[in-house]
């Protein structure tokens, strides 16, 4: 069972997401800002990381940069969260060091087919 | 775009980006829930599943 992080402050969303996920076999561990994110993605080891960019204390785009940065979480797939859809949201994310990126409101058929591609590649 | 002229400076396209955020989250969760609830109807609930559809296609035109 790939074994899913997600970050994510928004207690609805992290409900609705996590059951959606672990409906479709995934176990899903839940960080709710990005200190937490960081500090649980480096004490265990999980198959992709769900990175939601608008947190509080350290936003996505700086946890997902200190978790490129450490050689234990360097490699962990991470797909990036945002609701605003920003013209250049897609590369900022790419270029922080995320491998994929997707939009909110989440379409579950969408986000499933990232995730799948990705934990493929890891094989 | 013209934007109508309140007299106020034109928000910013951060303001307007944090605006429909705000807007959109409530309607993601009720679209979201909507659709969980969809996969959990049984088959032969008709009335129930139509009554989903209504409300999906009500909170955002899906």
């Amino acid at each position: 069972m790939p074994k899913i992080l997600l970050v994510e402050d928004n207690e609805m969303n992290r409900d609705m997401l996590s059951r959606r996920l672990e409906r479709k076999g995934f176990e899903v561990m839940i960080a709710v800002d990005g200190r937490q994110g960081v500090e649980m993605a480096k004490a265990d080891r999980y198959d992709l990381i769900l990175m939601d960019m608008s947190l509080p204390e350290i936003d996505g785009w700086e946890a997902t940069r200190q978790l490129r940065a450490e050689s234990e979480t360097q490699k962990v797939p991470i797909i990036a969260l945002t609701a605003h859809a920003m013209a250049g949201d897609r590369e900022r994310a790419l270029e922080a060091g995320c491998d994929d990126y997707d939009t909110k409101p989440i379409e579950l058929p969408r986000l499933l087919s990232k995730m799948e591609s990705l934990l493929g590649a890891e094989g | 775009m013209n934007a109508p002229d309140r007299g106020d400076a034109p928000l910013s396209p951060e303001a307007v980006s944090e605006l429909r955020h705000e807007l959109r989250t409530p309607v993601n969760h009720i679209v979201g829930y909507t659709e969980m609830l969809l996969e959990d109807a049984p088959d032969g609930d008709q009335a129930g599943k139509a009554a989903l559809e209504q409300t999906l296609v009500a909170s955002c035109g899906r």
